[in-house]
């Protein structure tokens, strides 16, 4: 799971740009919308691309995306339930 | 009683005066690595892709927008010589949003971006990030958003720099109260060839002796550097 969490930060930061933003910076909980790194609905778009690209996991239902995309956490929790 | 004729004169009169009381204030230019302001060159980096180059002014300029990091190409060119053009010359224009217009052209449009677009397309999954600068003027809506801009903006595409209709229409836009200042210029892009002149028009400060806004002037500035 620590792997996973790790992996999934570097590999937010290579898929969204976020080159001021070193891994170890993102806490597992930290929200990343708005009030924490700040993504957009961009980045959302960006977020189930990597999903598709690294997990080949597609997000069933774009409802689920706030609540899948909320933090480190629940992506890698999603993961975890999807992956097969 | 006043003739028509008579009319017509001072009509003409009072619309060559408005058009003599737009001058240029100043102006940026970035290209084959170096990037100047007002004849001031402010960073000469050669040997680096443009990818390179533009993170090394971004760097070297002491901007701080982590946006910049996700924009293509075209919209990092014309970002970078609008900070230059209106941080490095104390140009706020925030005080009058809606009175600042944008305009701007080139000749290869975003086609950079579009052939990026079209090779990830081709090989899977297409980045939602990159699509999103697939058109010309997304570079106009990252220079408002940064400097809060909200007036008239265009951006033109044509074979060449057309100085004449460009400083035709962004007078256009002064004349008839649309605009009290304007960024106008040229943001070209394609593959490692890169050329953005940007300028700033702005009705005349009484006492300044900054050049009128003709075609004349524009073309010299852009032909100096």
């Amino acid at each position: 799971m620590t792997e996973l969490k790790e992996n999934l930060k570097r590999q937010i930061i290579e898929q969204l740009n976020l080159k001021d933003i070193k891994p170890e910076e993102i806490g597992d909980d930290q929200p990343l919308f708005v009030e924490g790194l700040g993504l957009d609905s961009i980045d959302a778009l960006e977020l189930i691309v990597l999903l598709q690209q690294h997990y080949g996991i597609k997000l069933a239902k774009a409802e689920d995306g706030p609540m899948v995309f909320k933090s480190v956490n629940t992506i890698a929790d999603y993961i975890l339930a999807h992956k097969q | 009683m006043i003739s028509q004729g008579y009319l017509q004169i001072i009509k003409f009169v009072t619309l060559f005066q408005l058009l003599m009381n737009v001058v240029v204030s100043h102006y940026s230019r970035i290209r084959n690595g170096k990037v100047v302001s007002d004849n001031e060159l402010l960073f000469n980096i050669q040997g680096k892709t443009f990818d390179q180059f533009s993170e090394s002014v971004y760097r070297q300029a002491g901007i701080q927008y982590p946006k910049f990091h996700k924009m293509d190409h075209l919209s990092k060119l014309g970002f970078l010589a609008a900070d230059i053009l209106l941080k490095n010359n104390n140009l706020d224009i925030k005080a009058d949003p809606y009175q600042t217009g944008v305009i701007l052209s080139n000749h290869s449009s975003s086609l950079d971006t579009d052939i990026r677009y079209y090779n990830m397309a081709h090989k899977g999954i297409a980045s939602p990030a990159v699509f999103v600068y697939s058109l010309p003027n997304i570079v106009i809506g990252e220079i408002c958003i940064r400097h809060g801009i909200k007036g008239e903006n265009n951006f033109f595409i044509s074979d060449h720099y057309d100085i004449p209709s460009q400083v035709d229409y962004i007078n256009h836009l002064f004349n008839t109260g649309v605009i009290e200042s304007c960024i106008g210029g040229w943001v070209e892009l394609i593959n490692e060839t890169y050329d953005a002149f940007l300028y700033y028009a702005v009705k005349e400060i009484a006492g300044s002796q900054f050049p009128q806004h003709t075609p004349e002037s524009i073309i010299k500035l852009y032909h100096s550097n």
